[in-house]
């Protein structure tokens, strides 16, 4: 599955790098792909699975796509 | 004398076309520091109760912080104050870019403007003092042409130029102070102040530098700025603003259609990455400052022409005139942008308030001959292009909305009362609280009421006194070293940090009371109680209730009453602020 990240997630993407591949045992859920890449537990965060608002709990599968935003933004900051 | 200072307030009287510069003393410079809280202490003491904001007593009132001309990034801020004609009690906007460290670097710690001019007149500052000059000749111009004609003048192209465009000249409540064009002290109407000061512009330049305790601390932390930016403000610097604007509309908190809903598919073709794939020319910086988070952006063929001088569109001006509007045609969206620098007008009231005029439109309460013939259906960006600058000109429907939105709906009447969008009577900016835990905290008790820089808290709030940006990413230990050393203020501590905070923000607020804001404003718009239709925070409902007991825990925590949120004697006395100043909120 493919990782993107938006916003002050940013820094969560290595240098040079638009999106993060991972491979996830059957059986993933979101929690588990954030994980992965570095969000820790709990920082406040918005993630769209497909284009969809997920949870925590979500299942994950082959081919799917993750985004994660920050739910702050513009002036009010991080 | 502390570091950090030069111990000279600028004093302009533009009645009698005199200056002087005065000399207040360590003592005040250690109490107030900068920014909001100078512009809380000149109001107070030396402006009546119900003064006009748009009369010549009035004082305009240009306030950096001690951290302001610092060679360190974020250290590019300052603010504008006076009071509001927007919110008729404290009126503040804070500016990043540039033209607040020329003022200090000219040597002056703040600005003061009074009076009224005769004719309209614009001011050129420098370390020799202030000449007046005419400014016939660029009334009515754009802010544009008006900083060219004034460089030219002068023969130095890097003169940096404070001015107002045809919005403040033509008194629109919610017009902005425009410096170099692009960096906005944009809220509460100081514009409109500027405007009726018959104060075109004021141009400054300064070589002096500000003095510091430890130069080699300041330096270091800006090469940890450098050193770090990739991992401390990678998007700031990558894409400014904007970006992840997607996150908003997936969590269902997008301000859309006058905050009646919460989904923008139409987002993705409006945020900053979506500038930087197509319109974006370019990042600039504000003044000493490594994170680069302008963006420009320049449209050379179409139906509309975007000129790179006015910069690009920030967060708040694409959802405001986007979203807001219903609008996802992103050209429109920095043609309007630009506009608003242009004209000088604030990008939020001004989206805010075309909202409130669709809403009223689409539900029948504003007819079409009253639209003169624009079609005011949301969505529609030819109509918000065209009203920006009607706005800013006062031409029609333009003329009932420069009154910004509660003006304007007391004065259609109707019921639209019940659809403005604003806390104290400015317009609440692209936050939803019903998304945001710390805007939901924000908004009730904000100083000039809609704001979203989050000020009224202790962080937010001795960023706002020392003139530092919000955007950089210091920790609290940071901007206590920075604050050391630039003054030499050798134990300065967080103790010292709340309560320099706490004093801007209470000094706000005897301002507000005095002028008659009290409890039954620190609330929440009637819309921000409603539910939204549809979306991840469909069930999501903000009682009454909740925002009474953030707003008593505040007052609490500010040393206030808990009731009234008059600050207590003891609080003023912790606060070594003159228990005096509490006589006038009581008359």
């Amino acid at each position: 599955m493919r990782v993107l990240f938006f916003g002050e997630m940013r820094r969560l993407l290595p240098p040079g790098r638009e999106a993060v591949e991972l491979e996830l045992p059957e059986g993933a859920c979101v929690a588990d792909a954030l994980a992965r890449v570095g969000v820790r537990p709990e920082e406040e965060r918005i993630v769209g699975l497909n284009g969809v608002l997920a949870q925590d709990t979500t299942p994950l599968h082959d081919g799917d796509e993750l985004s994660l935003y920050h739910p702050m933004g513009g002036g009010a900051g991080r | 004398m502390a570091y950090g200072y030069w111990n000279r307030i600028l004093r302009v009287n533009l009645t009698e076309r005199t200056w002087r510069v005065e000399a207040p003393g360590e003592t005040f410079f250690e109490r107030y520091v900068g920014g909001r809280a100078f512009i809380g202490y000149y109001l107070l003491t030396e402006t009546r109760a119900g003064v006009d904001p748009f009369g010549p007593e009035n004082p305009l009132i240009f306030a950096p912080g001690v951290v302001t001309a610092a060679p360190l990034p974020g250290a590019g801020r300052h603010s504008v104050g006076a009071k509001s004609p927007l919110n008729d009690g404290f009126g503040e906007a804070e500016s990043g870019g540039y033209w607040g460290a020329e003022l200090k670097k000219a040597g002056y710690d703040a600005l003061i403007v009074e009076g009224q001019a005769e004719t309209p007149t614009w001011l050129w500052i420098t370390a020799d003092g202030v000449e007046f000059r005419d400014a016939r000749p660029l009334w009515g111009r754009t802010t544009g042409e008006t900083q060219e004609a004034i460089r030219r003048e002068l023969g130095d192209a890097l003169v940096r130029v404070a001015q107002i465009g045809p919005a403040g000249e033509n008194r629109v409540r919610f017009a902005c102070v425009v410096n170099d064009l692009k960096d906005v002290a944009g809220r509460t109407g100081m514009g409109a102040v500027m405007g009726a000061k018959r104060l075109k512009a004021i141009a400054v330049r300064g070589r002096a530098k500000v003095p510091l305790a430890d130069p080699a601390a300041i330096h270091s932390l800006a090469r940890w700025v450098a050193a770090t930016l990739m991992e401390k403000h990678r998007t700031f610097h990558e894409f400014g603003t904007g970006a992840g604007m997607t996150g908003k509309h997936l969590a269902g908190a997008i301000p859309t259609r006058n905050y009646q809903e919460g989904l923008f598919p139409g987002v993705e073709r409006i945020n900053a990455e979506a500038i930087a794939r197509t319109v974006r020319v370019g990042m600039e910086s504000c003044y000493a400052c490594s994170v680069r988070c302008k963006k420009v952006v320049e449209v050379t063929e179409g139906p509309y022409r975007v000129d790179r001088k006015y910069g690009g569109p920030e967060y708040e001006a694409l959802a405001a005139l986007g979203p807001t509007c219903g609008v996802d045609d992103l050209i429109a969206l920095c043609k309007a942008n630009e506009l608003c620098n242009a004209l000088g007008l604030d990008v939020i009231s001004t989206g805010t308030t075309i909202a409130w005029a669709m809403e009223a439109y689409e539900r029948g309460l504003l007819s079409p001959a009253e639209a003169d013939g624009l079609d005011l259906r949301f969505g529609n960006p030819h109509t918000v292009v065209t009203l920006v600058e009607r706005i800013a000109h006062r031409q029609g429907l333009g003329d009932l909305l420069a009154e910004g939105s509660v003006r304007a709906a007391r004065q259609l009447g109707r019921g639209t009362e019940a659809f403005t969008v604003h806390v104290k009577g400015l317009e609440v900016a692209m936050h939803d609280p019903r998304h945001m835990p710390n805007m939901l905290r924000n908004y009730p008790v904000a100083p000039t009421g809609g704001d979203h820089t989050g000020t009224a808290y202790e962080e937010r709030g001795f960023r706002n006194v020392i003139g530092l940006c919000h955007f950089l990413n210091y920790d609290r230990e940071q901007v206590l070293a920075l604050t050391r050393a630039i003054t030499g203020w050798t134990d300065f501590d967080e103790q010292a940090l709340q309560t320099v905070a706490r004093r801007g923000i209470t000094l706000a607020r005897l301002v507000n009371l005095r002028e008659g804001h009290g409890r039954h404003d620190d609330v929440l718009p009637p819309r921000l109680h409603e539910p939204l239709p549809a979306g991840p925070l469909k069930d999501r409902v903000i009682t009454r209730e909740e925002v009474a007991a953030i707003v008593r825990e505040y007052y609490l925590a500010q040393g206030w009453d808990p009731e009234t949120g008059v600050p207590t004697v003891e609080t003023l006395r912790a606060l070594d602020l003159p228990t005096d100043l509490l006589a006038a909120v009581s008359r």
